[in-house]
């Protein structure tokens, strides 16, 4: 099986959470294991303020937390500074903003957990069909950015 | 700048976005104005984020030996030196 043909059964699964929208090689899957762990994986990537993930530290960040917390600090400060908002909580104020920086720049590492998460789904079949990973990663990764209509 | 300018108009609405959202917030000037901002804000920021950036893998590269980027090594490094260039700003 190819690479393109794995990536569509993927794609359909991931798009529609739906298990009959699986491949019939993956339907008939032992346990229908293959659709329920992709079910159960999806979309997680903006899920993140409820999985109260900010005390997730992500290595691949392009900016250390150091230096996004910086980034809210001044940004809130000049803000102020300029007379644009006016706020007595300054320190939740921050926080905000700090949250919502990291937010959209994790957003990338989350995508790409994400992917892992599905490939790891189909790990097996991929395997066996031969399958090239990084291309398979590549590609999943272009659609979900498409899907959630990410800036990267 | 190491961001697209995309992606700091994204961060720009994210931060504008939140301020609205917060009761505590006044709005002194439009939301739009404040995006803005917000964005010449960032922009200048992650200016200097560059040089500290640079000043970063220049001390790297001004090491005796070759380091390859990319190895284990260049990123400890890395690491390292762009959180001495962090601290010189305070933070």
């Amino acid at each position: 099986m190819s690479t393109s043909i794995f990536l569509l059964g993927i794609l359909e699964g991931c798009q529609q959470g739906d298990p009959s929208a699986l491949p019939s090689a993956d339907r008939g899957a032992k346990g229908g294991g293959v659709a329920d762990r992709v079910k159960c994986t999806l979309c997680y990537t903006f899920c993140f303020k409820q999985k109260n993930c900010f005390n997730k530290t992500y290595p691949h960040m392009l900016f250390s937390k150091e230096y996004v917390g910086y980034l809210a600090r001044e940004a809130t400060k000049k803000l102020i500074a300029g007379k644009f908002i006016e706020t007595a909580a300054v320190a939740a104020v921050t926080a905000r903003v700090n949250a919502a920086l990291v937010d959209e720049l994790s957003l990338e590492d989350r995508i790409n957990d994400e992917v892992r998460v599905i490939l790891e789904a189909y790990s097996e079949e991929m395997r066996n069909s031969g399958a090239n990973y990084q291309e398979m990663f590549r590609k999943v990764k272009g659609e979900l950015v498409r899907k959630y209509k990410a800036v990267l | 700048m190491r961001l697209s300018r995309d992606k700091v108009n994204v961060l720009a609405r994210a931060v504008a976005e939140v301020l609205k959202q917060m009761d505590e917030v006044e709005f002194i000037e439009d939301p739009n104005t404040i995006r803005q901002e917000t964005r010449k804000i960032l922009e200048d920021l992650l200016l200097q984020e560059e040089k500290i950036d640079q000043a970063a893998r220049q001390k790297i590269e001004s090491q005796k030996r070759t380091i390859l980027e990319g190895s284990q090594e260049w990123d400890i490094l890395y690491r390292k030196y762009y959180g001495e260039e962090v601290k010189k700003l305070g933070v």
